[in-house]
């Protein structure tokens, strides 16, 4: 028996709300089991209100002093109800009254579900367990964010995200530093290159007297010229290796990154993809790696040039003119602020836009897909204007955008104008002034540097914040690579290779969310080589009890054993390697038939995987294939029937010849004939091997030893099929007249279509 | 099922209980069909142990006075949806949009993800926003909304 737990034990301060003082005096003296904070208050509005259980009572409390106490010795049951604008905990009496004791928005539910679970436990003097909660709907600083527990960017450490990619980065520092050095030379020669027109200019072509000089004109231009043509080659070379390295750099990182990300959705529980939609994990591995990818290889460098640039061309300009550099640096604030300006603007378009053209994508998609339905229903004309509809608002936040976009070259464009008509205005006049020893080459070096010098201003700031976005993929990849993964060995796991097949439920309790409880204390025995059928209708629990044997989750409470050993002491791999699954409808991965019956065991003779198909009664439909075992299925691949599809599955299982079986609805979605070929296949399968399967069509486990009938996350009947089938008001017998009588009905109605 | 002007409803505690014709009293929820789209009638008066429909109701008015009072106070506990009166603030952060408002239940700061998914335009000038934890809230009238409030929110939908 566990022990009951106190809030001391838990390090969640949700369980630990402090009560105002004001409502200290509910309590009466007793020292709360738990105080959890809601944010409705018993009128509706928003604001503070309290869920306190004690030993003796459980209390609603708001601020406002509105209270509602029920007594734990007249709880019936606890329960959480899910409404429109919010949730609510109602409790049961004794004596039929239900009373709602909270009411919370959609952002505690989590909590609240928990709490509804431990009140129902102690009023049922079962042990207090404080479960682990899910992450709140806010971050630390407050902050509403997207998923429950995620962290926001708003709050985000952005050096410690840089310094977790430099740790990615450490193994290519030597990489790094080259590029980084190839850069700052390529940067310097594109500067110097410059002030080689203007020593020409100021040297050689301005005194044009180059007949009477000491040296010849034309050797000085050449020496000058081939100068220049070194720039240009050193410029060459050192962009193409910076371009190269970084590519590299920046590729092979984000291999590493999805090559981590990959592996760690392998290891992640199911509970986390369970939480996750697949596209949103797909989008963790390839958009944001992808974003990453980009900025890497072309925001960072961007970044790193030009602000060397920056400073190089400034202090260039300084020390040929300061007054005239300061012509230069005028617009700056301007290019800078105006480009933060319209990037403020423009990013909620950018935004709009990709809702937008997805919206349009889903339209379209729809038209494309549903083009058999839209006939067929005769809405071609309908389906069109929601077209249009979406097609039109998808140009307006365009126009927008772009004529934001034109709006702000226009705008940066005036303000580098600025900045050139000075430098024309008070340079050409510094010339023509015989007292300043401004020169026209001066006035040369001056033009070129202008236009390396704003060009890549304007786009400063659409860099800077890009890199916020890169760091914010950055941020949502740890945050996958930072989930704990599955558990896969206690300290001291034993290994199991082979089970005997004995499995045990001891008083299990399990949920998904915590506080809705799918399995209620069910206690059953499943002797080696038996086959169990489990029974009871959609979500009674028996998927949830087969997802603990595999133990793709672990029991919230009780045991669940395995030839006597607790399941989470058995090394996880090993054990799912006694386990072997066939499903309604099982997953064949891209590659030959040959390939996916050996899935599970890659490297056996292809005499064995014919002896498995043969006894799956698989191998005859497999050689009506053109390829035959070399036939490729799954994505891209031929298209199989559910009937083919699980035969595979059951040569797959047959093949890595578990001890212990799960038949998941295995004949559910197949004709009466496929049916037979399967179920004489599963005969074959299912000799000498522990057998849990659930099957919608209830003659189907005629054969099982025992069948177990499931309601509600309990045991309400088991027994043999005919011990059941004996019991008149029997809940299965019930169960199979229902059936026969709807396959009755079946059959008339196709005898009448027929006549 | 049955029609129209022969259910009665009584409340114990939270407890909805409905009487109809000669069938034995049963506990009830009364539930909008189209709770998003319209909530001004179509209501089902649902058995809540076994999950099926015993009557329907096009409109509370149809129900005795007493019967209409317990029926309008059931539904607005379990249909309540805070009406947005103002968008205080708006913007977008790395792709997450913000909204900090105030409705006529109090004032609200939520995150708001994917607009094309969360947002319902019900016609041209009412919408209803469901924020990333499931929270809905009602714009009756952008018309209505004064102009910051229409241009906050218009930043980020």
């Amino acid at each position: 028996m566990e022990k009951s737990q106190t809030v001391n034990d838990v390090n969640d301060a949700r369980f630990n709300a402090v009560l105002p003082d004001s409502l200290v005096s509910e309590l009466s003296g007793e020292t709360p089991i738990f105080v959890m904070e809601g944010d409705v208050k018993a009128d509706g509005t928003f604001g503070q209100s309290f869920l306190v259980l004690t030993p003796t009572r459980v209390l609603g409390l708001d601020s406002d002093e509105s209270s509602v106490i029920v007594p734990v010795e007249d709880i019936k049951s606890v329960s959480t109800d899910e409404l429109f604008g919010g949730a609510r905990i109602v409790v049961e009496t004794i004596n039929g009254i239900k009373v709602a004791l909270i009411h919370y928005s959609r952002n505690l539910i989590s909590e609240f579900a928990a709490a509804a679970r431990i009140i129902e436990d102690h009023s049922e003097e079962r042990p207090v367990i404080f479960p682990d909660l899910d992450g709140s709907a806010f971050s630390e600083s407050g902050i509403p964010l997207e998923e429950r527990g995620g962290r926001s960017p708003l709050d985000m450490p952005r050096w410690k995200i840089v310094n977790r990619m430099w740790q990615y980065m450490i193994p290519y520092k030597g990489r790094l530093f080259a590029l980084m050095l190839l850069t700052t030379v390529s940067v310097l020669a594109q500067v110097y290159t410059p002030l080689l027109t203007k020593q020409i200019v100021d040297n050689i072509l301005k005194q044009g007297d180059f007949a009477n000089s000491v040296e010849p004109a034309g050797n000085r231009i050449n020496l000058y010229v081939a100068l220049i043509a070194i720039m240009f080659v050193v410029i060459f070379l050192s962009r193409t290796a910076a371009n190269l390295l970084k590519v590299w750099v920046g590729g092979r990182l984000i291999a590493d990154f999805r090559a981590a990300l990959h592996q760690q959705m392998q290891r992640l529980t199911m509970s986390y993809h369970n939480q996750k939609e697949s596209g949103q994990l797909i989008g963790r591995v390839m958009n944001d790696t992808a974003e990453l990818h980009h900025f890497l290889i072309e925001g960072a460098p961007y970044l790193f040039i030009n602000l060397l640039m920056f400073v190089g061309i400034g202090g260039i300009l300084l020390w040929l003119h300061p007054v005239l550099a300061i012509c230069v640096f005028l617009p700056v604030p301007f290019l800078l602020g105006g480009g933060a300006w319209f990037w403020k603007k423009l990013v909620p378009l950018f935004h709009k836009r990709g809702n937008r053209t997805n919206v349009l994508y889903s339209v379209l998609g729809e038209s494309v897909h549903g083009v058999k339905a839209v006939k067929a229903l005769g809405q071609e004309s309908r389906r069109h204007r929601l077209f249009t509809k979406n097609n039109n608002s998808l140009f307006g936040v365009n126009y927008q955008l772009d004529g934001t976009f034109a709006k702000f070259f226009e705008v940066m464009a005036l303000f580098m104008g600025v900045g050139t008509v000075s430098v024309w205005y008070f340079g050409s006049h510094s010339i023509l002034d015989p007292d300043s020893d401004f020169t026209f080459g001066h006035l040369i070096a001056f033009i070129s540097y202008m236009a390396m010098f704003y060009g890549p201003l304007q786009w400063f700031t659409a860099v800077v914040n890009w890199s916020t976005h890169a760091i914010t993929a950055s941020e949502r990849i740890f945050q996958v690579l930072d989930q704990e993964p599955e558990t896969y060995d206690r300290e001291g796991a034993i290994s199991l290779p082979r089970a005997k097949g004995e499995i045990r439920f001891e008083n299990v309790r399990f949920s998904y969310n915590r506080g809705k409880e799918i399995i209620k204390g069910i206690t059953f025995d499943i002797k080696p080589g038996e086959m169990i059928g489990l029974v009871g209708k959609s979500g009674a629990g028996k998927s949830t009890i087969i997802n603990l044997v595999c133990r793709f989750y672990d029991v919230d409470s009780g045991a669940l054993k395995i030839d006597g050993n607790d399941i989470r002491d058995i090394k996880l791999e090993d054990w799912r390697r006694n386990i072997g699954i066939v499903m309604q409808d099982p997953f064949l991965f891209s590659g030959t038939i040959s390939e996916n019956i050996s899935y599970g065991n890659p490297d056996v003779d292809f005499d064995e995987i014919v002896r498995a198909a043969r006894a799956a009664h698989a191998h005859d439909f497999i050689l009506d294939k053109e390829e035959g075992y070399d036939t490729v299925v799954g994505e891209g691949g031929v298209d199989l029937s559910g009937g083919e599809k699980q035969r595979i599955a059951i040569a797959r299982a047959i093949l890595n010849d578990p001890p212990i079986l799960i038949l998941d609805e295995a004949t559910s979605a197949v004709d009466s004939e496929t049916e037979k070929a399967i179920q004489e296949a599963i005969g074959n399968l299912v000799k000498g091997r522990t057998t849990i399967a659930i099957a919608h069509r209830l003659a189907t486990l005629r054969n099982a030893s025992r069948l177990i009938v499931i309601e509600n996350g309990s045991i309400i009947e088991h027994g043999t099929h005919e011990e059941l089938m004996a019991r008149e008001e029997g809940h299965f017998a019930k169960l199979v007249e229902l059936q026969a009588e709807n396959n009755r009905m079946r059959s008339t109605q196709v005898a009448y279509s027929v006549d | 099922m049955s029609t129209q002007r022969n259910i009665k409803l009584t409340r114990k505690g939270d407890v909805i209980i409905a009487e109809c014709g000669e069938s034995a009293p049963v506990e009830v929820k009364l539930i909008y069909a189209r709770p998003v789209s319209d909530r001004s009638g179509q209501i089902s008066v649902f058995d809540a142990k076994n999950k099926q429909e015993i009557y329907w109701l096009e409109s509370v008015e149809n129900l005795d006075p007493e019967s209409r009072s317990i029926a309008i106070e059931a539904l607005g506990e379990r249909y309540a949806i805070s009406l947005i009166q103002s968008v205080e603030h708006s913007f977008v952060n790395h792709g997450q949009r913000y909204l900090k408002v105030t409705t006529d239940r109090g004032k609200r700061y939520f995150n708001l993800k994917e607009p094309g998914k969360n947002v319902t335009w019900l016609g041209d000038d009412k919408l209803i926003i469901r924020d990333s934890m499931g929270n809905r809230y009602e714009v009756s009238s952008m018309e209505a909304l004064d102009a910051t409030s229409r241009a906050n929110l218009n930043l980020v939908l």
